[in-house]
């Protein structure tokens, strides 16, 4: 990993808003209201800290990571990448940016490419930045496979032949593969088997240690989010209404929604509910 | 079989084919089971495990390269297998309903909520006009629907997620139903709207009478409110049990397994993690299916199926192993 210029948050986010208009009419159509999705967000990622996301679906946590993988513009607030906005990079400096956060995501059907060879997929992201010859993009790919505990044989294979476990280890390999620092996991086990989605946890687990990783981990299981978080933001109606470490936010739970969603929690064994 | 049993499936057996014929895949393989009256039951296992295959079988609603090839349902005495199709209609959503997971899938998006429920009435009760009318307004106003007037004119799209499932819930229940089926009802729901959910239909089988059996792969539903449990690995049974057992002493390596693998916010000792794959139904190992990813397996597991063990009353397990530490 490159060494620049030290600072204490991987990621800051101030004032963050961002604001759906809401139109009528079908020629002239005109604006009748926002959807606040976004409604001032602070949050600062720091590394190697996984921080779980938890709100009901609507909540704004998936806006979120839009914003930070730079698929949407915020409405206003910013986002600094090493004391720059991240929604200003150009040149070089958006490149970097875009290596440094990757993403996985729920589905792992629906985010590979079936057109794709495993090493297209893996290697996808290397080639964008274009130092790279085939054969180091190669020995990246391998070397990525290897760490998510798949064997480098599958390189040659297409997603359809692999089963719902490995297609998301693909994906994590693939967020990997470029040396990221921040990986945005968006509900990385829903669609896992229930006997499947342990193993992908502590893959992730390990990876965070080994590689030194800071993860936004977006999920609605808070048992789940709990279980890998290091820290918990609670999202509701596009704020972030309680954030903390996760065992005192669980332990001394301060906000009623929060509660809520503690109180909405399944319980362990028939005798705890 | 007593009169408590509502539900009687001996020697079950569902397979799919293949276009040829060439290759068969014994989805549900000799599955026997009974339902008692007002239980809860959950169905649980993962995905491909053949719980959903035995909940179609149950309903005959199969795909075509299906076919329930053996065994036989006793539902109120009568087999449900030798039923003709006319007949099955009167016992579909009638005697036994069902609730999918996706309410966007199971609603129609151009007819409005009241046609919808409608249907089902009209189909299956001599309901007509007012008192059709005044029987949806009083199913929309059990599941907690605001406003039943307005509602019955809108449409699917109109209504929230959590609306949606407890309308097709309020459709399941229409004709009060003896067998109500969950597969997965809960599954696209939000953690609060999830318990709601359940609770909701708790409240409706204390009014009802309904007996409730859930597929699921949540054991958190399981433990907040089913009664008995059937785990099922590779087409089988493995373990049927009351739902302490389960929790406390699961006989079964995969029913254990299951739940060293489930997070808890009570429990949050660090988990783990079941070793392998899912099984491939086409290519299945020989002996007991879940020995290659089990910690006891020995040679005689890895050779001979093991037999239905039986654990005392209301339990077994089908391991040679069953109850080891």
């Amino acid at each position: 990993m490159m060494e620049k210029a030290e600072f204490d948050y991987l990621l800051k986010i101030r004032d963050l808003k961002m604001h759906f208009p809401v139109k009528a009419g079908i020629v002239m159509d005109r604006v009748i209201g926002w959807v606040k999705a976004l409604d001032g967000i602070d949050l600062t990622i720091k590394p190697r800290q996984v921080l779980g996301m938890v709100g009901e679906s609507g909540s704004g946590k998936t806006t979120l990571s839009k914003a930070l993988l730079l698929l949407e513009k915020p409405t206003c607030g910013e986002i600094l990448y090493e004391g720059k906005d991240i929604h200003s990079l150009t040149g070089p400096d958006l490149k970097a940016y875009r290596r440094t956060i990757q993403a996985v995501f729920q589905d792992p059907f629906a985010s590979l490419s079936p057109r794709l060879r495993v090493r297209e997929i893996i290697s996808e992201p290397l080639e964008v930045s274009g130092t790279l010859s085939r054969k180091e993009l190669e020995t990246k790919a391998l070397e990525a496979l290897r760490t998510v505990g798949l064997d480098t044989g599958l390189i040659k294979v297409y997603p359809h032949e692999l089963s719902g476990g490995q297609r998301q280890r693909v994906a994590i390999a693939r967020a990997i593969s470029t040396d990221s620092r921040i990986i945005i996991l968006d509900e990385p086990t829903s669609a896992l088997d229930v006997s499947i989605r342990l193993q992908i946890i502590h893959l992730l687990m390990d990876l965070q240690q080994k590689l030194e990783l800071s993860y936004l981990l977006i999920g609605h299981d808070l048992a789940m989010v709990a279980y890998m978080s290091t820290d918990i933001a609670v999202m509701y109606l596009g704020k972030i209404v309680e954030l903390g470490e996760t065992k005192e936010l669980l332990q001394n739970t301060a906000h009623p929604y929060t509660q809520a969603l503690i109180a909405a929690s399944l319980p362990d064994h028939p005798r705890l509910k | 079989m007593d009169n408590n049993t509502l539900l009687h499936v001996t020697g079950l057996k569902t397979y799919f084919f293949s276009f040829a014929g060439t290759r068969i895949v014994k989805a549900v393989d000799d599955v026997s089971f009974d339902i008692r009256r007002g239980d809860r039951l959950a169905v649980i296992g993962e995905s491909g495990c053949g719980k959903s295959t035995v909940a179609a079988s149950l309903l005959r609603v199969l795909p075509p390269s299906a076919k329930t090839v053996g065994g036989e349902i006793l539902f109120e005495g009568e087999d449900l297998l030798k039923k003709s199709n006319r007949e099955m209609n009167d016992i579909r959503g009638r005697r036994i309903a069902m609730i999918l997971q996706d309410p966007m899938m199971s609603l129609d998006p151009v007819f409005t909520i009241g046609r919808q429920l409608g249907e089902t009435l009209e189909r299956h009760t001599p309901l007509r006009g007012e008192s059709l009318l005044r029987r949806i307004k009083e199913l929309l106003t059990a599941v907690n629907i605001q406003e039943p007037e307005r509602r019955i004119n809108q449409w699917p799209h109109e209504m929230s997620g959590g609306m949606r499932q407890r309308i097709v819930g309020s459709i399941a229940l229409s004709c009060e139903p003896k067998l109500l089926i969950c597969d997965e009802a809960t599954t696209n729901l939000d953690v609060t709207l999830q318990l709601q959910y359940l609770n909701l239909l708790k409240e409706l089988q204390e009014k009802t009478g309904v007996t409730l059996a859930f597929i699921t792969h949540n054991l958190g539903i399981v433990a907040e409110l089913c009664t008995t449990v059937i785990v099922m690995y590779a087409g089988k049974i493995v373990e049927r049990a009351p739902v302490m057992d389960v929790f406390d002493s699961p006989a079964h390596p995969y029913t254990k397994a299951l739940l060293d693998a489930a997070f808890g916010l009570q429990d949050t000792r660090k988990r783990r993690p079941i070793p392998g794959e899912p099984p491939n139904l086409a290519n299945l190992p020989p002996g007991c299916s879940f020995h290659p990813r089990c910690i006891h397996a020995d040679d005689r597991c890895r050779k001979e199926e093991p037999p239905e063990a039986d654990m005392g009353p209301g339990r077994s397990a089908k391991c040679w192993h069953p109850g080891k530490e």
